[in-house]
């Protein structure tokens, strides 16, 4: 009997310390954000600072981005980075439509933004929230790697807990 | 027999081997490239009617984003533009400083242009360490304005002063950067891989050079021994001493190691313009409101991708008439459709490494 | 030195072909009708001692108020600093003026910009379609009687033509 009791407490104590309980939706959500596969999807000079963010002195790989894959299909992070223009815009919502879901678009840049300091040209659409919905916008023109990271990091956090984004929003 | 037929492919303009938002549609023979077609104008922003609506300052930052990669440089040419028709004189400590900056631009914009043709070629590693020294550079750009990559940073009539500790930094980066190159020239230069698949790629001629009008490092490797800076000097690059390199053949390989010699050459300006630098103002006396008067002017000046001009049409106002501007890569691109048909498919992609087109100076 | 055998001769082809001589800065420049710039092109790129064998650069400018569009011209050379502007002035009610691709092949993409967006027409381009707008595109931009579209106009996305 005595035995027995012990090494049910010792088994309550391994599985208190190696297995937890939650959600899959909450396991999947923690997979997503940990590991973004970006598109590399470049347009304008915003561009050079994505990849100037992905170099050896502002490493991107920590995050979970190092994964850069040319193809929609297999990508699930759109960052828009540099203007858009209206020539380019169907090719955009193209690239977009052929993401699978989840996926998630982030706007860099304030060309991207709201079409930035050419927002009253003939030739760009002002603002890629035009064609597609946006999860996360970054200022700056560029903005810098560090802002970008922050970029990131709230990307991460309203994929890993989109309750807590929710309520900071809506209030609800 | 087999029956074959050529196959037409749509190359962008979403690509990670095009360097921006350009396509080309290329008709392919088995492997063989028999036909190619540039389709440019995905990042047409329309800066020439933007220009018409904003003041001669306000469009400094707009000169920025024509060719990210050497902001400081395209700043400059628009700068002089408007100041020859100002009729302004700068001060030579503003001339001095001009020149540090643009040599230190040009070296930053080949590392990018080293760095991506080593990795659309198949090697990654340089690109990484050429990042890591372009970083220190624009640590330098920092400490003075600011900005790292945009960076608006001549004035019409002289340029902003750099702090305290922004020379001891110059002299540390010049004195380490020869060791860079060094670990270039070994880790892509001797290469027999990049070089097997650079050497006798892509051959431009000096006939085709001149009927296209090339310009920039793409000229010089064709043999033509022609730079702005030597033989058309503006500010006072005529007091500096230094080379021009050449090419032999014109090829891919030839393309990518003017380059290399180029970031040398421009060290040594830096040098020398680091030892004349005089004191004094580095502003001249400009109006607060620049109106220029009733007029046209063209000018030029060396860009790391050609030559960058800029043709203005005053009216008498605030804002130009008219102001066209000429970038090299919108010129240099149509040699891709006389060079590449006869090549394999994957020496297209070396070829359009090695001529190093930044799109926003195609489209503006 | 240079400069004076290029301004004799940019003055005796302004008087062979009908044209205005002026000194714009330090660049000479030649004004003539439209009709003759193959002439003038040729002229210039075949000058003696002086010759100006790169076409440096290809534009337009649109001017309502004199009713007319001018084709500007920008000639250099590698042998020499030295550059001319040749100005050709052409109605702006039937722009056309003939193509310089001929004597250089690297007047493709300049002409086709000028057609794109000053909608200047160049008689024996081989290629003469929109470059840097797409090909639905109505109007021409840089002309001065042009409306920029609004942003609500300019959020809606466009169709794309099959065969683009």
């Amino acid at each position: 009997m005595e035995v027995d009791k012990e090494k049910q407490q010792a088994a309550e104590e391994m599985v208190k310390k190696n297995v937890i309980l939650t959600k899959l939706e909450d396991v999947l959500n923690w997979g997503r954000g940990w590991s973004f596969w970006p598109l590399s999807f470049g347009l304008a000079c915003c561009a050079i600072e994505f990849m100037a963010a992905g170099g050896p002195r502002y490493d991107l790989e920590r995050f979970g981005l190092g994964v850069m894959r040319p193809s929609p299909r297999q990508a699930d992070l759109m960052i828009v980075s540099g203007t858009l223009t209206r020539k380019m815009a169907p090719a955009v919502k193209r690239l977009y439509d052929q993401m699978a879901e989840p996926k998630y678009v982030l706007s860099m840049g304030s060309c991207a933004n709201s079409g930035g300091p050419f927002t009253d040209s003939y030739a760009v659409m002002p603002g890629v929230d035009s064609i597609i919905p946006v999860d996360v916008y970054i200022p700056g023109c560029p903005p810098r790697p560090e802002a970008f990271f922050y970029g990131i990091l709230q990307l991460k956090q309203k994929v890993q807990k989109p309750a807590k984004v929710r309520l900071a929003k809506n209030g609800k | 027999m087999l029956r074959t037929e050529q196959i037409e492919i749509n190359i962008g303009p979403q690509h990670p081997s095009t360097h921006g938002v350009f396509r080309m549609v290329v008709t392919l023979d088995g492997e063989v490239v028999t036909k190619v077609e540039p389709r440019v104008g995905y990042l047409h922003r329309g800066l020439e009617k933007l220009a018409e609506s904003r003041t001669y300052t306000q469009f400094i930052p707009y000169t920025d984003r024509l060719d990210y990669l050497a902001s400081i440089q395209n700043n400059t040419g628009y700068v002089l533009t408007v100041e020859k028709l100002l009729g302004v004189e700068v001060p030579e400590r503003a001339e001095y400083l001009r020149i540090i900056f643009c040599e230190l631009q040009r070296i930053a914009s080949h590392l990018i242009a080293t760095g991506c043709n080593s990795l659309d070629v198949g090697g990654w590693t340089p690109f990484e360490f050429c990042l890591r020294d372009r970083e220190k550079i624009l640590d330098l750009f920092e400490m003075t304005v600011g900005g790292r990559m945009t960076i608006n940073m001549t004035r019409i009539g002289g340029m902003p002063e750099p702090p305290e500790e922004f020379w001891p930094a110059l002299r540390t980066f010049v004195n380490e950067f020869p060791r860079s190159i060094d670990e270039y020239n070994g880790l892509i230069t001797g290469n027999e891989i990049f070089q097997a698949r650079c050497k006798g790629v892509g051959v431009v001629s000096q006939e085709l050079a001149k009927a296209i009008s090339v310009t920039g490092p793409n000229l010089r490797a064709t043999g033509i021994k022609w730079d702005l800076r030597k033989d058309a000097p503006y500010g006072i690059y005529d007091r500096f001493d230094f080379d021009v390199p050449v090419g032999e053949t014109g090829d891919s390989f030839d393309r990518y190691y003017v380059r290399i010699r180029e970031m040398e050459e421009s060290l040594k300006i830096i040098k020398q313009a680091m030892k004349d630098i005089p004191e004094g103002p580095n502003f001249a006396k400009v109006p607060k409101v620049v109106k220029l008067p009733a007029g046209e002017v063209y000018h030029r000046v060396e860009n790391p991708r050609g030559e960058l001009s800029f043709y203005l049409v005053s009216d008498g106002g605030m804002k130009p008439y008219r102001l066209r501007i000429r970038g090299g890569t919108f010129v240099n691109i149509q040699v891709l459709s006389h060079i590449v048909p006869g090549w394999k498919f994957a020496d297209l992609i070396a070829i359009l490494a090695s001529l190093d087109i930044v799109l926003p100076e195609c489209d503006r | 030195m240079e400069n004076d055998i290029l301004q004799k001769q940019m003055e005796e082809l302004a008087l062979k072909l009908n044209g205005e001589y002026e000194q714009s800065l330090d660049i000479p420049v030649l004004k003539i009708k439209g009709a003759r710039i193959s002439e003038a092109l040729l002229a210039a790129k075949n000058f003696n001692q002086t010759p100006c064998e790169i076409l440096h650069d290809v534009t337009a400018v649109d001017y309502p108020d004199r009713n007319e569009i001018e084709v500007v011209y920008h000639l250099s050379s590698f042998t020499g600093p030295y550059m001319i502007r040749i100005k050709a002035t052409i109605d702006r009610d039937n722009p056309v003026i003939d193509s310089a691709t001929k004597i250089w092949a690297g007047a493709d993409f300049p002409e086709r910009e000028c057609f794109d967006l000053v909608g200047v027409q160049f008689s024996g381009h081989p290629n003469l379609k929109r470059i840097l707008l797409w090909d639905d595109f109505e109007g021409h931009p840089l002309r001065k009687d042009y409306v920029v579209p609004s942003i609500e106009e300019r959020k809606i996305l466009r169709a794309v033509k099959p065969g683009e």
